[in-house]
């Protein structure tokens, strides 16, 4: 990622509210043509930094460049920063047409331009035949795509979206976002989505920024977060795990053995600088166990854990086991179901070694 | 640290500007006149609020008018109130139209027309009954008072009404309980903050009238009518000044009561949507008593303006019945006041919407600590009665270096001041329905400040800003109050002259006079309601 092109840089930024440290230092930058999604619950700052982008907010500390250019105080009208708000913010006097076209003339754009332009939008988001409807007239998805129509018009470089499939059902919201990569994959433009939906960052993203507490915790691809999550927030945020707490008892190259209670965890070794005697935290997700009813395993069987079901439930695709094994609850996910129905009563745990993942534990 | 603010102030310096001129006109002509009032009146002379006995009397007919007629206001505001809001009865659209009367009126009008009624040349008391009473005094005053003010605690009880879902209600039937217990435990309750709300209201407006007490009050004045005896009278400027800050006191109390209470939770929108929901069937014996109860006072309003026009076309009232049309032309040759009166309220509408814009706009947009001061300062001229005001413009504007006493700008700028406040809540509420991530979707397409406020502010505005003007319109031309101490024969205005004719017992000549005036209210509003009806409500959104 180093030798592309960075179109936005953030560099040390911090923004408080009155007391309240809403931007914690944050650093970061973001390729050009990369699709970024800013992941973290409610309340961890994803919409300020986004509007700090935007030109909403002045940063207290730190800089934002915009091509290598300070924007720090340049006014938000200035920046060529489309955002798609999470409320919309469709003007209720304008009907669609004017809606969408509303940057471009204030641009002076050329009339039959605007028209062209605004024809291929509508065109694409499905909205023929409504140029003459007002925002009130229109269900939130047409409402929606009205607000993505009037930012994409403007032909910039950036698209900033806060949490815009939220008033969307479920069905629709999958649709969209899929259209939404598909349309960012042809135009090209480097798009910073904002949403506190973990599936919906995992399936569009080139990179996610996880947020906690007005801080970025990890940036990477949704395959490393959601596998190799640097801190147990990450990993608890994104996807349902099981945490292990356990020692390193052996380094064995290839491999890491962890001792966690009576059982050892053999750990593959990927980079991690853990040394005899650490402190550490295994990640397992529920899909990467399996669960049979066989009791009897061998004892040096690695990566095997005895258990009782506690409690299980049927989700359709998946059955979800909750297992009780010595001092810990287990989350398993068995996700080809026998039709005779769920296991109960003693079954073996056998953990995929190689999604095993190690967290070393801060020294606090 | 200090570049920094340098630089923020700099960038916003037309914001800074802005602020620091409001402030400046808020000091200037609502602050000094009312220090000016309250400093001339001495300490020691307050004394003589327990040791004359003309003005202990009015005082104490002040406090007493204001208790009585409000109590009597509220009840029948409550039963307007839920009658129209919960009721399935016939007549709610005459109902709703008696209700916006009084706001399109000269404020003196049913004390005229009681007197036209009952008084010595009554139409009822002479003619029919030839009878020969002493209507002045309390009792006409207070019934009068009734009619004219209770819809105005109407308007504030029927928005909480309105606003409130009948669901408890039916829970309630659905639970066991009479109509008596549901009334009890979950209407009246619920309406508390609408009822609190409208007695506060009409209590203001009682303390502060002027024109009825004038026009009736007959011997037992008011403090607002005796502080304008002293200064008309006999111009005794310090004893005026001693009477209005004693009523200022207690209207001072009602404001702040009225902002801690009942908060900002009762604007009531001019655009108002309104929901129908079918509500729980009341027994018809019930349903029918209010029903007549409301017709009963209908019927009292109707009466009012029916008489005032029949006096309009009458000879001489009480002697000769015959109709003329002497008395109108007699209007028009007072020309001059009709202008005027139309001239003024026309500039102070305007004026009154420059000065509210910025402050809704700063308050509501833009957070920086002093909005609470600056909301405060907005709408503290309605705290002030308006013949304080009134005094104050007259006291503080007589000397250097603003001297403006008998211009037509210090009519302007006095009635501009008095209608700021209703300007501003309108404004104000008009903007808390505008999200302000539309400016921003603005900004962020590219438009500044400036292009953000034409293309999105003043188009969304547009109903706030004309019902604002509307009603500032209407409150000018049939304002009295505020004006009586600062007219001069040049800019007198169509209320002082009804005031003068009626002194004189010139009945036809000032019925004449008030119709005329509301007429053109009528035709203001009626122009107004149109372009409501033809415009695309935005506010809707
Ligand atoms: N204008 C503001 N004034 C004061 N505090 C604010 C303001 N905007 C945000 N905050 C505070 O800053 C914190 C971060 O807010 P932000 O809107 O960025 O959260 P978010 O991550 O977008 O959350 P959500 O997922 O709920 O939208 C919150 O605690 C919020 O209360
Ligand atoms: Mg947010």
């Amino acid at each position: 990622m180093n030798t592309e092109e960075i179109i936005i840089k953030i560099e040390n930024l911090s923004k408080t509210f009155g007391n309240y440290l809403a931007i914690d230092n944050i650093s970061l930058d973001i390729p050009k043509g990369s699709f970024l999604t800013f992941l973290g619950p409610s309340g961890c700052g994803k919409t300020t930094l986004l509007r700090l982008i935007a030109g909403f907010y002045e940063p207290d500390d730190g800089n934002i460049y915009f091509e290598e250019k300070k924007i720090n105080e340049l006014p938000a009208y200035k920046r060529d920063t489309p955002l798609v708000f999470q409320e919309y913010a469709l003007f209720p006097h304008l009907n669609v047409f004017e809606n969408i076209a509303y940057g471009l003339k204030l641009k002076k754009t050329p009339k039959k331009e605007i028209q062209d332009r605004v024809d291929s939008m509508l065109k694409m988001f499905g909205l023929i035949g409504m140029e003459n409807r007002y925002p009130k007239e229109l269900s939130g998805g047409q409402q929606q795509r009205v607000a993505f129509a009037r930012a994409l018009v403007m032909g910039k470089n950036v698209l900033l979206m806060d949490e815009p499939l939220s008033n969307l059902d479920a069905k629709m919201r999958v649709e969209v976002r899929d259209e939404l990569r598909a349309l960012q994959k042809r135009f090209g433009f480097t798009a910073i989505f904002v949403t506190h939906d973990q599936d919906e960052a995992l399936s569009i993203s080139d990179q996610i920024a996880v947020f906690n507490k007005g801080q970025i915790c990890q940036v990477g691809t949704p395959m490393d977060i959601y596998f190799k999550p640097k801190t147990k927030f990450v990993a608890d945020f994104v996807g349902t795990t099981n945490f292990v707490e356990g020692k390193v008892i052996e380094l064995n190259d290839p491999f890491i053995m962890v001792k966690c209670n009576d059982t050892i965890i053999r750990v593959p070794q990927k980079d991690y600088a853990v040394k005899m005697c650490d402190e550490v935290t295994l990640v397992i997700r529920p899909e990467c166990i399996s669960i049979s009813a066989e009791v009897d395993i061998q004892r040096n069987r690695s990566n095997g854990v005895k258990g009782n079901i506690v409690k299980s439930s049927f989700l359709g695709r998946t059955i979800r086991y909750w297992v009780g094994a010595g001092s810990m609850q287990w989350i398993v996910d068995d996700f080809n179901p026998k039709i005779s129905g769920p296991l109960e009563g003693q079954i073996t745990l056998t953990l995929d070694q190689s999604k095993v993942h190690l967290i070393k534990k801060r020294l606090k | 640290m200090t570049t920094t603010i340098l630089k923020i102030v700099t960038r916003n310096l037309l914001f800074y500007l802005t602020f620091g001129l409001l402030l400046l006109i808020i000091s200037t002509f609502v602050i000094w006149p009312i220090l000016k009032v309250v400093s001339f009146a001495q300490l020691e002379n307050f004394s003589e609020l327990f040791t004359n006995s003309r003005w202990s009397q009015a005082a104490i007919h002040s406090l007493m008018m204001t208790m009585i007629s409000t109590l009597s206001c509220t009840f029948v505001a409550f039963i307007f109130a839920y009658t129209i809001a919960r009721l399935e009865i016939p007549c709610k659209g005459l109902f709703k139209f008696i209700t916006i009367l009084p706001i399109v009126s000269p404020p003196f009008i049913v004390g005229m027309s009681y007197i036209l009624l009952f008084g010595r040349q009554g139409i009822i008391s002479k003619q029919l009954l030839n009878l020969n009473v002493d209507v002045y005094g309390w009792h006409g005053l207070w019934l009068v008072q009734t009619i004219t003010f209770f819809p105005y605690a109407y308007a504030v009880i029927y928005g909480v009404l309105k606003k409130s879902s009948p669901s408890q209600e039916y829970a309630a039937y659905n639970m066991g309980s009479t109509h008596w217990q549901v009334f009890k435990n979950i209407v009246l309750p619920l309406s508390k903050p609408g009822i609190a709300g409208g007695a506060l209201i009409a209590a203001m407006s009682i303390l502060a009238d002027f024109g009825n007490p004038m026009v009736i009050g007959g011997n037992s004045t008011v403090l607002s009518t005796e502080a304008y005896m002293q200064m008309i009278g006999w111009f005794d400027l310090s004893s005026a000044a001693i009477l209005s800050t004693t009523l200022l006191i207690p209207a001072l109390g009602l404001f702040l009561l009225n902002r801690q209470w009942v908060g900002k939770q009762s604007y009531t929108t001019v655009t108002g949507k309104e929901s129908y929901s079918s509500h729980y069937p009341i027994p018809s014996y019930i349903k029918w008593t209010l029903f007549s109860f409301c017709m009963f006072i209908t019927v009292i309003v109707l009466l009012v303006y029916g008489v005032l026009f029949y006096g309009a076309f009458t000879t001489t009232w009480g002697y000769n019945w015959s109709l003329t049309f002497s008395n109108l032309d007699y209007v028009f040759s007072k020309g001059k006041e009709l202008t005027n009166s139309i001239q003024f309220a026309v500039l102070s509408s305007i004026l009154a919407g420059v000065l509210a814009f910025p402050l809704a706009f700063i308050v509501q947009r833009k957070k920086m600590g002093m909005n609470r001061f600056l909301d405060f300062l907005s709408v503290l001229p309605g705290a002030v009665p308006g013949v304080f005001l009134g005094l104050g413009f007259a006291i503080a504007f007589n000397a250097e270096p603003l001297m403006l006493t008998g211009t037509a700008m210090i009519m302007v700028i006095a009635l501009t001041i008095w209608n700021v406040p209703t300007f501003y809540s309108t404004l104000l509420a008009g903007l808390q329905q505008i999200s302000s991530s539309l400016e921003e979707a603005s900004q962020n397409l590219g438009a500044n400040n400036l292009k953000t406020f034409r293309h999105i502010l003043l188009p969304l505005l547009k109903g706030p800003f004309i019902s604002g003007m509307v009603v500032t319109f209407l409150r000018s031309v049939t304002c009295l109050s505020v004006i009586v101490f600062i007219y001069s024969a040049k800019t007198s205005v169509g209320t002082v002259s009804i005031l003068g004719l009626v002194s004189n017992g010139e009945w036809g000549k000032a019925s004449s006079f008030t119709v005329v005036l509301i007429s053109i209210a009528f035709a203001v509003l009626g122009i107004s309601q149109l372009f409501f009806r033809n415009k695309r409500n935005a506010n809707d959104y």
